[in-house]
Formats: structure tokens, C-alpha cells, sequence
């Protein structure tokens, strides 16, 4: 397997890792007034100063981009969702700067993007606001080693690989089995036969592998591909799969937004290319290539789908909110559901969901007091296979 | 609509016990020409576009000038390719039947969608109007439609006529089907002409041909006709040789009615049309008539002759062949051999045919439970017009609810799959064919089963059972010398004997070989043209059943049994077929969260065990804002993939396993 691994808070190699390196910033202080739901918000920041063979990312290589247009336009996205939403003083969760590479931004305008965010929206002290990057020069050196034993990956080779990244990371380490994604250079060079993809049972000893790994330098895996020491969660990707509403900004950016009129939530995609989206964001304010009313079953999955990547799994109370019509046993296949149970790949659980320390934000405490399902994890490893069998 | 029963053994001489089942040696890998069912429904509305606009209105025909003795019945039969369309269209365009202008545009269009849709072209009967030697002469062409796929249209067209064309390609020479056609048209009583095509190829080898047809057929060589069908090139001696060589028909007009019935279609405007030879008598427009069959009486509505469209002309006297539309609501009263009287003169019918006999039996389910109900509809809607496949309801626990549908052969199987997936878009799954086997008890009584699961158990076997037989069939099979020693590997590995062989020119060889049908079904064809680069040629006709060591293979999946994979085997080909199933159900059977055991077995002895180990890892790395999408149509992908798996214990088979296990390998018992 050749893998790639984000470090937050760290350092990541632009040839091996995937992206990227995540800046906390010092979150701005303001006033607040609690919604009962926070906000998080992602901006896409769609340029690169060149292609990574495995990315399949709406992203572009320009050196040159138009940083003025590129601002105003994030800022008119951010501004029309409010007006229109009615949502002002909405408490933000988190702020996350993904691409492409934002971190080829300019300074300026981060901040006239978080003012506007700080002016707009409430955001508490403890906000988690991220920028993807990618390695400079100076810690590329530690990581030269990684890739001099990159080539032909084997199990012996990803423990030392990991390893070393694990030297460097802080208290949060994203690891993902490689992905080989259509339309990549890495897709083309696969179909051309210029590596083979390993073996199901060579990625499952992988997988297994960094799971005792990462445990023997005490982080607790949370989510499939997320792991973290000392209660260091990525916020923002724990909101995604805690059902949180997102607001996405730039080009081919997603979002989830629940009107507060209606409660109908609404599946919001922006336009894929970043020209046809400034020039509708300049004429429009906002650049919306699709928005629609999300059915109630597909958000009802969405929230199953989510959470049962994650070790906590899906609290009932959690699902209930989205699902004014069902609990959660009425909506799930009870029979699958239980045949899973008793083959030892999921847990229900009547009261509090039983946790380790380590798989949950405080944040979401309280809605795991009325039990749920959440995946073991024999389960969590083959969470694909169940889902859509505990789905009618 | 080709498929009709139809089974001669009225005055079978040359082979007392012939039943033929099916011959299309070369159709199974020529799938251009599939499928090989006249579309009707088609043909029909185009035949009313030209009714309502032409020339029907003008042809004032006048029949009661046509007595027996100015009349020819006659076919062609050939091997497919052999021409026989083409000289077929010639003949028709030489009689004027379609003249060389527009009317005949009109019909060459006509059969260019037909050839668009696949299906194969020729008129079925039509009539000719000739003048030779000063005097005017009905010949009736009684061709099946295009190619002659299955042997009991041949005997159908033959049961008509007074004499038949030989057609015999002149590169290709004899062939398996002309054999098996002459042969047919020699029991009759027919005479023969042979004609020799394609003489215009550079590879042309008439005198070879000549030879061959002389030395394998005995027939008189003399004076042969030599043509090209395509150019044209004597074309204009054929039906000279016709008038003078083939008898006319025999019928006495001053006699009672007496009409058979030889073909017949269903047309969603008028019902059933049937094709009818007057024997004796007349028949004519409001005439009630009987059928001597089911006894039942009806009215002719319309009467008339092919030509090549309906034509009516109100009346049909004896000699003489056309279309009768007689209020009949579904095909299966047009019972194929029954003979028509007037209500109140009976006559002795004539013999008839014996429908034919399903000789393939496999199950058909859909690939999901919910489209059942539409599936049936579709069966019976194709069952319609083809009265030759039998169906029955089956359930199974692998595949749920579905059908037993006994078939001609493998090639019907084929055509009968095809058309349900391209004319009704169903998705099904067809289990290996069957043959009927025969269960001898001790106290004299027999059974015929054409499931697996029919097979008796050992207690049944130990207390009741005295033998088990297998059918077995009569191959011929003609081939260049070079092949034989590999087409005899084949038939031996097919449990084969042979019973004969002769050389018909230098290089040329027939050989005759007896062989269990079960060996024929599956994969026969492909492995004879294969191992001879297409050269040889099969056909081959049933000779009943012959005691034979069978027994029944279960396939196991984590020890419970897959009904619809056991199969009926012959104890030889066991410990092959068993450890070939069980690797090959190794590799289209997907990882499951659960490990899986595949057995093969015989009663309760394991031939072959394969395992799939238990699937460790499947779970997407990255799942955030953007990609929740994304994996939402997947989910729905899954969820509805899901819907078409099997159940066996908690192991689920997905349709695809079953589809690509039963079709993509339909050898039982491929060598080594």
C-alpha cells in the first residue's frame, strides 16, 4: 500500500502525503449568543502550484490567480448566505480553509474572509480555524527518509513509514489508505500497469497494523481514518460527522444548510470552475451551481453513514433531531441490525453510549445519553459492507 | 414464431425412430443471425401498410383456373448459408411475385428492417404465377422462414410438398443440414432435385460437389442444375426442372374438404393466420369448418394466397396452399397437422405431426423477485407464438419463485433468453439445462424428470428404483480428413461411440457417432467449431434412452445445498465437474464478512472443497463534506445491488455470482 497521511498541526510532505498541513489560528474573541446548533464553514481555495498524482481535488494549477476577485467573490458567498438564511449571530463550530492549496492565499486575505466570518457570525474563543498546506523546505528533510522507502510498500515498510511520521506529528495524525481515484495521474498510471494495487488481505494487515501502531504511541483511533492524543480532535471533520451543517464557500464547495424557517435541510454544491464562479458570485453574489431540498431519507442516511465511521457511532438522540417521524430502530433494518450485533459487528446500546476515552469531542456529550449503534472494531473495518445491508 | 411443434414420424423409413430434435450446427456461433424468430408482429404491419396501399385491390385472381395438374408444390432446403434466400428471391422476382421496380423496393425495404432487427428474412409460403410451355402453372413455394433452424419446420414445409430443391453450396459442398434435409425429404416420398450454387465463386468446386451429392445421395447427376443465385446465373432452368420433375399434388376437388393445417402466426389484428394445403375438396370464404383435432368449429373470415403478401381471393381448392384467417383467438389452436372439413362432412384426418418434445429443460428466475410478476407476463407473451416451449412454475430457494421451461435445444434456450432480454428487458438468470432423464422402477413404471431435484434420493433409489436412463441422440458430423483425429477426441471425451464413417469425396468425411444428449447441450457445438476452425458440421437426431450410471451433484455452501446448481451428472464426469464448480464458484463468488465453505457432493461424499476467507477490510478512507455525496449514490448503488442477493444461510450470493457461474461456462465437461 502506498499511503499518505496528514498531519495536523504538523508538517506533511507535498510528494508523500496527501495534503496537508492544518494552522491553528488564534480564534477571535466575540460576543456570544448560543444557537442550539453551531455552524462550520468551509472555504475552498482551488489553486496549486502543481498537481499531486493521487489528487482528484476541483483544483488547478495557476500561479498567476486573480487574489482580489477570488476574495471579494468568498466574500459575497459568505454575506449571501446570511442575508438569505436569515442567520446572523449563528455560533461557527469551525473554519476550514481546504483546496488546492489555501495556504498560497494571501494573508490578507484570510483576514478579511475571518472578519467577515467574526462580523457576520459569533465565533467563540475556542473555534477551531484550519488551513491546509502543503511541506516547505525546512522540515522536508525529516521526511526524506519516508520517501526513500516509499517505492513497492510493504507491511515491514509502512510500519517504519509510519513511524517516523508519528515522530513528527503532534497530537493528531489523519492516515488514509490510498485511494486511486479516476482522472488522476496515479489512475493513469495504475491502468497503464505501473503498479498493482495490494491484496485485500495485504490491506487489511496494514490497516491492522496502524491501528496497533498509532495505539503503542497513544493515539485512540476516533473515526476510520483519524487519530488523536491528548483530546486533540479535528473539530471540524468530527462536525461533518456529528451532522452539523456546513456552509461551503468557493469553488466546488458542498454544503448542508437547514432552513430555521422550514427544518428542511438543503444540499448546496458551488460551481466546479473558478472563473464561471467568480463571474456568477459578481453578477449573483453567490456561485450555487446546485441547490436543492435534501429528502428526509437521504439525510437520514447521510447522518447513519457518517456516524458509523466513527467509534461512537449514532446516537438516537442525534438522529432524532433530523428525524422528527422515526427513532432511529424504527428507521434501521432491526433484523440485519441484529444479526450484526450477534456476529460481533455492532453494539446497541440502551443508555449511554459505553465510550473510551478518546473517541468523543466534549462538545457532543450530551447526545450520546440516550444510546445509539455504534460499530466494533472488527465492525468499523468493514463498515461498507454493513451499511447498506442495515438500510431498507 | 418459428417454433412451433412439430415432429414427423409418419412415413419415416430410412431411420424408423427419427425425432429430431434440433440442427443449427453453425447458427450457435454465428450470433448475427440470431434471433432467428420471424417478428410477425412486424412483418404482419407491414403487410397491412402495403395491403391498405397497393396492389392487393389489382391482383384479380382467379383460382379456379389453377386445377391439381397446373400446380407445383415445392420447397428448398439447404444448410444455412447454402443460398437458399437468394434463390428463393429470384425465383420470385423471376415469376413477377415482386417485380424489379417499386413494389419490389417496397419488399426489399421490408426485409431490410427485418434484417435490422435480426431477424432472418425469407417468405414463408408463397405462391407463383408461371407460364411454361403455353401453359400457366400455380407453383407454390413452401419455404420456412429463413434459415431452418429447427429440424420439425423443415418436416412441416416437407409434409406439404410434392418435391424440394437441394441446394448445395458449391465451395462448401455437402454439409451436416443437407444431409439430415435430404434424408427428411427421401422418407417423404419427395423428389428430389439437387442444385448446385455460388458457381461463381473463385472457390467453386462444382464437380467435386457433384461427386459428393452422387456418391452420398445417390441421386441422378445428369443433368444438374449449376447456378449462381446472387448473379442470377441459370436460374432461369430451375423452375422448368420444377414443373417437369415434381409431380403435381394428388387432391381430387370433387371429394369433401379436407385442409392441413402446416402454419401459422399470431397477428394482433386478426388473430391466428393459418397456412393450410387443400388436400381435397374446396374451401372458400364463409365456409364453417372443423378441426378434427380439438373439434372445434369455425368461420373463414378470409382466404386467400401468399403472394407474396395475403392476397385473397376468397377460395381455395385442392392442390392448392394459402392463408385461411378463421376467427382463432390464440396460436395453440392452430394445432400444427390438424386437418380441417366441413361441419358436416368429417373425413379421416390425416396423421399429422407429434408436437416436439422439450429435450432441454433449465430454470428461469428473475434476477429480481420483483419483477416476477412482469417476467411472467413476458414468458407468456413470448409462449404465445411459441407453442414449442413448455413452462412450468418452479421455486427455488437459491433463486426464489420463477419458471421450468423445457426447450427444442440449446440454440431455442439461447434465442428464448435473448428475445426475453431484448424484447421484455428482463433480467434473468437461466440454470444449466437439463435433459429429461428417465427413472425405470421395479414395478415397471417409469418417470421422465427434467429437474435435479426430481432425482430420487437413496432411499429411493435402494427401494424402488430398478434403472436410470439417459436420451441419447445420433450424431452426424461432416468434416475436412485434417480434423478427424480431434473431432474423435471430442466425441470420446463426450462419451461418445462411433458408429460409422465414410469418406463422401477425397478429403471429406461424415462420421455418425452416438452420444448422450447431456453431452450435447452443453457446449458441443462451440468445441466441434472450434477444434475443426469452423469447418465441421453437426446435426443430430434423437435415439432414445439408454441405461446409463447417473447421479445427482449437489453444491454446497457452508454446507447447505444450492438447489439450483445441483445437476444431473454422469458418474464419469464427477470428480471433474465437481472440482471444476467448486473453483470456478471459488472465483465469481465475492469475499463476505463471513467466511465461505463451496463443496461439491455426491450424496454425502465431498468431490471438491473450496474456501473464500472471511473479508477483513472494507471501509472508504476519506468521508467529509464534499465526499458524503458521492457516497450517497453509492449507497443507493449498494442498496439496490443488494436487493439482487441470494440468501444461503447468511452467506449472500449475488445474481452476478449465479449469472457469471451458469453463463459465462456452460461446459460441464470441458477436458483436461
Amino acid at each position: 500500500m502506498i499511503s499518505s497521511c496528514k498531519l495536523c498541526q504538523s508538517v506533511s510532505s507535498k510528494i508523500l502525503f496527501k495534503r496537508n498541513l492544518s494552522v491553528s489560528l488564534t480564534a477571535l474573541d466575540h460576543k456570544s449568543r448560543l444557537l442550539e446548533q453551531p455552524l462550520m464553514i468551509y472555504i475552498h481555495w482551488p489553486f496549486c502550484k502543481s498537481k499531486c498524482t493521487y489528487c482528484n481535488f476541483n483544483k488547478y494549477i495557476n500561479p498567476k490567480p486573480d487574489h482580489e476577485r477570488m476574495k471579494n467573490s468568498l466574500i459575497s458567498e459568505i454575506k449571501d448566505y446570511v442575508q438569505k438564511y436569515d442567520m446572523k449571530g449563528r455560533i461557527i463550530h469551525s473554519v476550514y480553509f481546504g483546496g488546492g492549496t489555501p495556504s498560497l492565499a494571501l494573508p490578507s486575505t484570510f483576514e478579511s474572509i475571518l472578519n467577515t466570518i467574526a462580523n457576520e457570525f459569533i465565533l467563540p474563543y475556542n473555534t477551531e480555524i484550519t488551513m491546509e498546506g502543503n511541506p516547505t523546505v525546512h522540515f522536508i528533510d525529516s521526511l526524506v527518509k519516508i520517501k526513500k522507502i516509499r517505492e513497492g510498500q510493504t507491511v515491514d515498510d509502512w510500519k517504519v513509514e509510519l513511524k517516523n511520521a508519528l515522530e513528527i506529528a503532534t497530537n493528531h495524525i489523519s492516515l488514509y489508505e490510498l485511494t486511486i481515484k479516476r482522472g488522476t495521474p496515479l489512475y493513469k498510471d495504475f491502468i497503464k500497469g505501473k503498479f498493482k494495487k495490494p491484496s485485500l488481505d495485504n490491506i487489511a494487515d496494514l490497516y491492522n497494523i496502524t491501528l496497533d501502531i498509532t495505539k503503542a504511541y497513544g493515539f485512540q483511533q476516533y473515526e476510520v481514518s483519524n487519530f488523536q492524543r491528548n483530546e486533540k480532535y479535528s473539530k471540524h471533520n468530527y462536525g461533518y460527522w456529528s451532522g452539523l451543517d456546513y456552509l461551503g464557500i468557493g469553488p466546488g464547495a458542498h454544503g448542508r444548510l437547514t432552513d430555521p424557517k422550514n427544518k428542511i435541510r438543503y444540499r448546496i454544491i458551488r460551481r466546479l470552475y473558478p472563473e464561471n464562479w467568480m463571474k456568477q458570485c459578481e453578477e449573483t453574489g453567490e456561485g450555487a451551481a446546485k441547490y436543492e431540498q435534501m429528502n428526509l431519507e437521504d439525510v437520514k442516511n447521510e447522518l447513519i453513514l457518517f456516524g458509523l465511521r466513527t467509534r461512537i457511532g449514532i446516537p438516537r438522540t442525534r438522529f432524532k433531531r433530523y428525524s422528527p417521524d422515526q427513532e432511529l430502530e424504527e428507521y434501521l433494518n432491526m433484523e440485519q441490525v441484529n444479526r450484526f450485533i450477534k456476529d460481533g459487528f455492532l453494539i446497541w446500546e440502551n443508555n449511554t453510549i459505553k465510550h473510551d476515552k478518546g473517541w468523543i469531542l466534549n462538545d457532543f456529550k450530551k447526545e450520546i445519553q440516550s444510546g445509539g449503534l455504534r460499530p466494533t472494531e472488527k465492525g468499523l473495518a468493514v463498515i461498507d459492507e454493513i451499511v447498506p445491508r442495515i438500510l431498507y | 414464431m418459428i417454433s412451433r411443434p412439430i415432429f414427423f414420424n409418419i412415413r419415416s423409413q430410412f431411420y424408423s425412430k427419427i425425432h429430431i430434435i434440433n440442427r443449427n450446427s453453425s447458427y450457435i456461433l454465428n450470433r448475427i443471425n440470431r434471433p432467428l424468430y420471424i417478428n410477425y408482429d412486424n412483418l404482419i404491419s407491414l403487410q397491412k401498410r402495403d395491403q391498405s396501399s397497393s396492389s392487393n385491390s389489382d391482383k384479380n385472381i382467379d383460382l379456379s383456373k389453377f386445377p391439381a395438374e397446373n400446380i407445383r408444390n415445392f420447397s428448398i432446403i439447404a444448410h444455412v448459408d447454402h443460398g437458399k434466400s437468394t434463390l428463393a428471391d429470384r425465383l420470385l422476382e423471376l415469376t413477377g411475385t415482386i417485380s424489379s421496380n417499386h413494389l419490389h423496393q417496397q419488399v426489399l425495404d421490408k426485409l431490410t428492417v427485418e434484417r435490422e432487427r435480426g431477424i432472418t428474412v425469407k417468405a414463408q409460403t408463397c405462391s407463383m404465377f408461371y407460364k411454361y410451355n403455353n401453359k400457366n402453372y400455380l407453383l407454390n413455394l413452401i419455404d420456412t422462414p429463413g434459415h431452418v433452424d429447427f429440424n420439425y419446420e423443415v418436416s412441416r414445409s416437407l409434409a406439404a410438398c410434392q418435391g424440394t430443391i437441394l441446394l448445395v453450396d458449391s465451395s462448401q459442398g455437402i454439409q451436416a443440414q443437407t444431409v439430415a434435409n435430404f434424408f427428411l425429404a427421401f422418407n417423404e416420398g419427395l423428389t428430389v432435385i439437387p442444385v448446385i450454387n455460388k458457381i461463381d465463386l473463385p472457390t467453386a468446386e462444382p464437380d467435386r460437389v457433384i461427386n459428393q451429392i452422387e456418391s452420398t445421395f445417390e441421386l441422378d447427376v445428369s443433368d444438374i442444375a449449376l447456378i449462381s443465385a446472387k448473379s442470377g446465373i441459370g436460374v432461369d432452368k430451375i423452375l422448368p426442372t420444377v414443373i417437369e420433375k415434381i409431380p403435381p399434388p394428388s387432391g381430387d376437388i370433387n371429394k369433401p374438404l379436407k385442409a392441413f393445417l402446416f402454419d401459422s402466426w399470431y397477428d394482433t389484428y386478426v388473430g391466428v393466420v393459418c397456412i393450410m394445403a387443400i388436400v381435397d375438396g374446396k374451401l372458400q370464404k364463409g365456409d364453417k369448418i372443423m378441426s378434427a383435432y380439438s373439434e372445434k368449429k369455425y368461420e373463414v373470415v378470409d382466404i386467400g394466397i401468399m403472394h407474396p403478401e395475403q392476397v385473397t381471393t376468397g377460395y381455395l381448392h385442392a392442390g392448392q396452399v394459402g392463408y385461411v384467417i378463421c376467427s382463432m383467438k390464440v396460436a395453440a389452436e392452430a394445432h400444427i397437422g390438424d386437418t380441417f372439413y366441413h361441419i358436416k362432412n368429417p373425413v379421416e384426418p390425416l396423421p399429422g405431426f407429434e408436437p416436439a418434445k422439450s429435450m432441454v429443460f433449465a430454470g428461469v428466475f428473475p434476477t429480481d423477485a420483483n419483477e416476477f410478476n412482469r417476467l411472467d407476463e413476458s414468458i407468456n407473451k413470448l409462449t404465445l407464438n411459441d407453442a414449442s416451449v413448455s413452462v412450468q412454475k418452479e421455486t427455488s430457494t437459491a433463486l426464489g419463485q420463477g419458471w421450468r421451461i423445457g426447450f427444442l435445444g440449446t440454440l431455442h434456450m439461447d434465442v428464448f433468453r435473448q428475445r426475453l432480454e431484448e424484447e421484455h428487458d428482463a433480467n434473468i438468470i437461466i440454470t444449466r439445462p437439463t435433459v429429461p432423464y428417465k427413472i425405470i422402477y421395479r414395478d415397471g413404471t417409469s418417470k421422465l424428470i427434467r429437474n435435479p431435484i426430481e432425482f430420487p434420493d437413496s432411499t429411493e433409489m435402494q427401494n424402488k428404483v430398478s434403472e436410470l436412463q439417459e436420451p441419447i441422440i445420433m450424431a452426424t458430423i461432416i468434416l475436412p480428413e485434417d480434423y478427424m483425429g480431434s473431432i474423435m477426441d471430442l466425441c470420446g471425451s463426450r462419451r461418445g461411440e462411433q458408429l460409422e464413417y465414410n469418406y463422401m469425396d477425397e478429403s471429406r468425411v461424415m462420421m455418425k457417432y452416438c452420444i448422450p444428449l447431456a453431452e450435447i447441450v452443453t457446449n458441443f457445438h462451440d468445441e466441434l467449431k472450434s477444434k475443426s476452425s469452423g469447418y465441421a458440421s453437426f446435426d443430430y437426431e434423437d435415439m432414445g434412452y439408454q441405461t446409463s450410471d447417473i447421479v445427482k451433484m449437489n453444491v454446497l455452501i457452508n454446507k447447505k445445498p444450492v438447489d439450483a446448481l445441483a445437476a444431473i451428472l454422469h458418474q464419469s464426469q464427477v470428480a471433474h465437474v465437481g472440482r471444476e464448480w467448486a473453483k470456478k464458484l471459488s472465483e465469481v463468488i465475492p469475499k463476505q464478512l463471513y467466511e465461505v465453505i463451496i463443496q461439491t457432493a455426491v450424496g454425502g461424499r465431498v468431490i471438491a472443497r473450496e474456501t473464500i476467507s472471511a473479508m477483513r477490510k472494507n471501509v472508504t478512507a476519506k468521508c467529509y463534506g464534499g465526499d458524503v455525496t458521492r457516497k450517497m449514490k453509492l449507497l443507493e448503488k449498494q442498496k439496490e445491488g443488494k436487493k439482487k442477493m441470494k440468501m444461503i444461510g447468511n452467506i449472500e450470493l449475488p445474481q452476478k455470482a449465479f449469472y457469471d457461474f451458469l453463463t459465462k461456462d456452460s461446459s460441464t465437461s470441458k477436458k483436461k
